[in-house]
């Protein structure tokens, strides 16, 4: 197939901006490269992580029921959770948007008579533009995670929800490096540059008074926030500063402590295949009276942004299952090529196509539920067995709900409406056929931009099914 | 910001559905033999690059051996936590011949100073834990006003003392344990689960080690 290179282009075809950030996307070879080493190697990871089918098909049932079960009883949890945090200690605020959430950070990191705050890697924090509201307000606010940290310094967007600088090689995470850092030598060895990382940023954890981190699961029986992570920068960001914000969704909570292995297991397993990640904590308040470190304030802002509708929603519940593993992403044709800049929104993926429309609205994310070639891959990979292409085809359904149908189907589904009609109208389009052929061919259209452009034969399947003897009845 | 709170919870719908979903325990539950759980342990502890030394009553020396073959400063402990007595009475002179000892700091003041020297320096940190995990080779920790979650986080090397017999097969069968009691604890302030040392494989999915915590993790399982 040759691609045909059209000089003229009508406003029918010409590109939406998601399609023109997918073809920049598509024309970037060395982050396709790196991308597409990256996702191959999380997807081998992921399958030597759960070498028996049916031991995994066991544990998938469990974490759908435990999530179910939060969601089911969402409204209840929230209220215990808030009461069983209370009690150990820790503020609990909510907010219905992200304008809200970054206020209520904002007011209590200037209580604290910070103008700096310490960041663990939070996809709640991207999705609400928290660093960029606290740099409005004149707060820096410095990523600790190594990988958000590189993409903070080449002021990027991480690329994937787990491993934001995965479309990034040694060589371009080092030069990023040089440019900020002029004064010091940097080679590329990897062991190197993350020396680097920690001695630059460790000399900053001693010293700032907030962290905010997120949340992977809140557990509403015993009011603790469960968060994991590898680094330690998170560790470093929940117990050296004097406050701790955590921020996350309001579907995160779990009922119960004994829910916890299940979907710690489903979550590292799947993410990267490791069978534990180095640090798991359970933080259950500030520092209590005797104690000798651990911050005096701890903080827990709940956002709902979108998320109680969708709850709200029978069908739409399922998203809010998601444990955020990224598993989706690793095995999806379009990530896999495109990565997570080609769809411009925090969450990408087969998860940003489902709950980017839902926390931004149909209008301005719809179409990304249009970047999917409904494969199924996703859904059977999710640890938590979200049917993703069916909420996929939900969005596209609310999305034509709001649009006009183009005039051109609606004359088209008319005319399905009336046999003799369209059997009349398809005999003549046979006839055309030659000649309509030729215009296909040279009519320009985002279809046949990348695909042959259909031909019509020169007799109806009404009519070769009558020269068969097929009976028309 | 009440207002928020009343709107969200009167968006949110209740869908009563029964059951009540539990973990179930992986694996043959029975398996509690104690030389193939260690020898689990061990395997799990070594795939995540942690360091596993048998040791008995000797274990203060072991650690002070290990931590002079590493040229390190300082040991710091929980002054008044479950291994301080055992660990004085059982560590070495501070010279012994050539090899210079560790200084053995406790963590025992409540201002803020013990963190500024855990920054400097070159340190080992030791605590205590409650529990081995066989399967993932983790470590439960449960830090305490008398031995602080900072023991386990800031020193470069992070040495933990654990007893052979509080080796369980999994995670759920530890939370179980800890569930099901009816005198059940309060949970710590930052309950802990560790599995080897600090990492990173954010360049490239090369793993690193020592990324912002500790760079080696030494666990010592006495008999
Ligand atoms: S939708 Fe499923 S696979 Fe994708 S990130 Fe969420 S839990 Fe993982």
């Amino acid at each position: 197939m040759k691609p045909v290179q059209r000089r003229f282009q009508p406003p029918w075809s010409r590109p939406s901006s998601l399609q023109q950030r997918l073809r920049t996307a598509l024309a970037r070879q060395p982050v396709r490269r790196n991308i597409a080493r990256a996702m191959n190697g999380l997807v081998d990871k992921r399958r030597a992580a759960f070498p028996d089918a049916q031991t995994l098909e066991a544990l998938r049932d469990q974490g759908q029921a435990i999530r179910d079960q939060a969601l089911d009883h969402l409204p209840t949890l929230l209220r215990e959770l808030e009461a069983n945090c209370t009690a150990n200690g820790i503020q609990v605020h909510w907010a219905e948007t992200p304008a809200e959430a970054n206020a209520q950070v904002l007011d209590i990191v200037r209580a604290a008579g910070a103008d700096a705050v310490l960041k663990g890697k939070s996809m709640v924090s991207e999705e609400i533009g928290l660093n960029a509201a606290l740099a409005a307000a004149g707060i820096e606010a410095l990523e600790t995670d190594l990988g958000e940290w590189i993409i903070q310094l080449a002021g990027e967007a991480p690329a994937h929800i787990v491993a934001p600088a995965v479309h990034l090689s040694r060589q371009e995470v080092a030069a990023r490096f040089r440019t900020h850092f002029p004064e010091l030598e940097i080679g590329e060895d990897i062991a190197d540059l993350t020396a680097l990382a920690r001695g630059l940023l460790r000399d900053r954890f001693a010293r700032m008074r907030v962290g905010v981190t997120g949340v992977n699961f809140l557990v509403a029986e015993t009011g603790s926030l469960c968060l994991i992570e590898n680094e330690g920068n998170g560790r470093l960001c929940t117990t050296l500063p004097e406050v701790h914000i955590a921020i996350t969704g309001i579907e995160k909570v779990i009922a119960r402590l004994d829910q916890l292995p299940p979907l710690l297991r489903l979550l590292t397993r799947s993410a990267t295949g490791q069978p534990a990640t180095t640090y798991v904590n359970l933080i259950s308040g500030p520092r209590r009276t005797s104690e000798r470190d651990g911050p005096h304030e701890v903080h827990l802002i709940l956002l709902d942004h979108g998320r109680a509708r969708m709850q709200a929603d029978p069908e739409q519940r399922a998203i809010l299952r998601c444990i955020r593993c990224g598993a989706c992403m690793n095995h999806c044709p379009v990530y896999t090529r495109v990565g997570g800049h080609g769809y411009g929104t925090v969450y990408p993926g087969p998860l940003g196509a489902v709950l980017e429309p839902r926390l931004q609205g149909l209008q301005l994310q719809g179409e990304l539920a249009e970047a999917s070639s409904l494969c199924g891959a996703c859904a059977e990979v999710c640890p938590v067995r979200i049917p993703l292409p069916q909420l996929i085809r939900r969005v596209r359904r609310d999305q034509r709900a709001r649009q006009a149908r183009p005039g051109l189907w609606s004359l088209w589904s008319r005319l399905q409406a009336r046999p003799l009609q369209a059997r009349r109208f398809t005999r003549a389009l046979a006839g055309l056929a030659p000649a309509l052929n030729v215009a296909l061919r040279w009519l320009p259209s985002p279809w046949t931009r990348s695909r042959e452009p259909p031909r019509l034969a020169r007799q109806t399947l009404a009519d070769l099914a009558e020269q068969e003897g097929f009976a028309d009845d | 910001m009440t207002n928020a709170r009343t709107a969200i919870l009167a968006r949110l719908r209740s869908t009563p559905t029964g059951g009540d979903p539990r973990h179930t325990l992986p694996g043959d539950p029975m398996m509690a033999d104690s030389d193939e759980l260690l020898g689990q342990f061990c395997a799990a502890l070594a795939a995540v690059h942690g360091e596993v030394y048998p040791v008995s009553a000797d274990w203060p020396a072991r650690i002070a051996a290990e931590l002079s073959a590493a040229g390190l400063q300082r040991l710091w402990y929980g002054a008044a936590g479950p291994l301080a007595t055992e660990l004085h009475s059982g560590w070495p002179l501070t010279t012994q011949g050539a090899t210079t000892v560790a200084e053995l700091t406790p963590f025992d003041q409540t201002r803020e100073s013990c963190r500024e020297a855990l920054f400097a320096g070159r340190n080992a940190g030791l605590t205590s834990a409650l529990a081995g995990i066989a399967e993932t080779g983790s470590l439960i920790l449960w830090p305490t006003a008398a031995e602080p979650r900072s023991l386990s986080l800031i020193p470069e090397v992070h040495c933990v003392l654990l007893e052979r017999r509080h080796i369980v097969p999994t995670l759920e069968h530890w939370m179980s344990g800890y569930c099901q009691r009816t005198d059940r604890p309060q949970l710590p302030t930052n309950w802990l689960m560790v599995t080897g040392p600090s990492k990173s494989a954010d360049i490239e999915q090369t793993l690193t080690l020592g990324v912002h915590g500790p760079k080696r993790l030494l666990v010592f399982v006495r008999d």
